[in-house]
């Protein structure tokens, strides 16, 4: 019963008997874990305010052979979000953060290209990034992470480079297709201008780009990137209409 | 294959629908329930049903209820112009045990959470605006769980509440009595100094 430790991200609570919670966690070394956290929901609880969504901590954990649940031991906290979460529009974005990393992730496999991504989108809402904006580089980049979106330079179907200016479609599974080669089924168009964006997406850091959208074009993004979501996870996202206010 | 008899099969299924019960509890209780004598079965059996026979929601409070209106509702002896507003109808009893507060309670029934797909028209908002109208509120205490979903709510509530003219607070947050200073983690303490007060 080998004592593990790691840093790692709070996604999402959930009560347990009664003073317990379970707590999925992102964890940078472990990848996604359900922890047991004994005695969480009372006010002298030695994790306090660590297990808030997005709280970045350092926790040490034991796991037993036959069950699917990990004890969580001890909670070091680093960095919380919880003064900007105590909003609703705040608390929705957390929530649609935890939600696409729990969606997209698999249990217990590492990625530390996603951790980073998630620490750079906390550091960004610390900062009062524009919400819908930060919602749509988060987005595109847990695409694009889980390999379900491709770069949008050239046509899938004829292999043509896009002209700068003309609008694009891009399929369910998230090949893109030019106006020659026609719209995909229930696939999606793209504007230049949202092109032009998305291209940005890659080179700049969450707080950098989430100030070039306009609001409208922030929106437009999210809701984009949010249909190409549901494509892939098959489903509904639960968050996904808190932020479209 | 069942593992086993029908009926407990089935017992072990319903038990296991109930929050925080995993199969192996449910398991330990329909066995458990399987040694029990026939009568106090029975007193189980009617206990539950009673429950959700006789209990209703208060039509003022919405708290739950054997009378509408409550007994917190219908009492001379509670002050009107406060009303509490909590979460669950057990935060009630929770307030009720400090014997300090004396106006009368809102119950939500939960608290804004998008991930659970809890939204503003999920609560007992409208019955606590329509509450406001008769004028003789003049405070209203937002008492939610000290947590990111109990917070979101309270904003939310108090963004409503703010231009009906009421005083709209929030229970302090901070340091749990007789704990150690040292063990508090940054938040709390933050939460702490914030919302100091003089002495």
């Amino acid at each position: 019963m080998a004592i593990k430790e790691s840093e790692a991200f709070v996604l999402m609570t959930y009560p347990l008997a009664e003073a317990d919670k379970i707590v999925v966690l992102f964890t940078r070394l472990y990848g996604k874990i359900r922890a047991v956290a004994r005695g969480a929901r009372r006010p002298k609880s030695r994790f306090g305010a660590c297990l808030e969504p997005l709280s970045e901590i350092l926790i040490s954990f034991y796991e037993r052979e036959s069950r699917e649940l990990v004890a969580l031991r001890r909670c070091e906290l680093f960095c919380s979000p919880f003064e900007r979460a105590a909003t609703p529009e705040g608390e929705a974005f957390l929530h649609h953060v935890a939600e696409l990393v729990d969606a997209l992730q698999p249990p217990a496999e590492p990625h530390p290209p996603v951790y980073r991504l998630i620490r750079a989108t906390r550091d960004a809402f610390l900062q009062g990034a524009s919400l819908p904006a930060l919602a749509a580089y988060f987005e595109m980049w847990m695409l694009k992470l889980g390999g379900f979106f491709s770069p949008l330079e050239a046509c899938a179907a004829c292999g043509k480079a896009f002209p700068p200016e003309a609008p694009i479609w891009i399929a369910r599974d998230g090949v893109p297709r030019c106006a020659r080669c026609g719209p995909p089924a229930g696939g999606h168009m793209i504007l230049a201008s949202l092109r032009r964006l998305l291209a940005e997406m890659l080179t700049r850091s969450p707080i950098e780009w989430s100030s070039l959208p306009t609001p409208k074009e922030a929106i437009q993004l999210h809701r984009l990137l949010t249909r190409l979501l549901r494509d892939v996870l098959e489903r509904e996202l639960k968050t996904e209409l808190s932020l479209n206010v | 294959m069942l593992d086993y008899a029908e009926a407990i099969h089935r017992l072990i299924e319903e038990l296991r629908r109930l929050p925080g019960i995993g199969q192996k509890s449910a398991q330990r209780i329909a066995f458990h329930i399987l040694r029990m004598n026939a009568e106090d079965v029975r007193r189980l059996a009617r206990a539950i049903e009673e429950v959700k026979e006789k209990i209703i929601l208060c039509s003022i409070c919405q708290n739950v209820t054997d009378v509408d209106p409550c007994r917190f509702c219908s009492s001379d002896a509670r002050d009107r112009s406060m009303i509490c507003v909590v979460e669950e109808p057990y935060n009630v009893a929770a307030i009720e045990r400090t014997r300090e507060y004396r106006g009368l309670y809102h119950v939500l029934h939960g608290a804004l959470s998008p991930i659970r797909g809890i939204g503003p028209d999920d609560l007992k908002i409208r019955s606590l605006l329509e509450r406001l109208r008769s004028g003789e509120v003049r405070e209203i205490i937002l008492a939610m769980n000290p947590n990111t979903e109990g917070e979101a709510t309270a904003n939310y509530l108090a963004r409503l509440l703010k231009p009906l003219g009421v005083r709209v607070t929030r229970i302090a947050t901070g340091l749990p009595v007789g704990s150690d200073l040292e063990f508090a983690d940054e938040v709390t303490m933050y939460r702490a100094l914030v919302n100091r007060r003089e002495m």
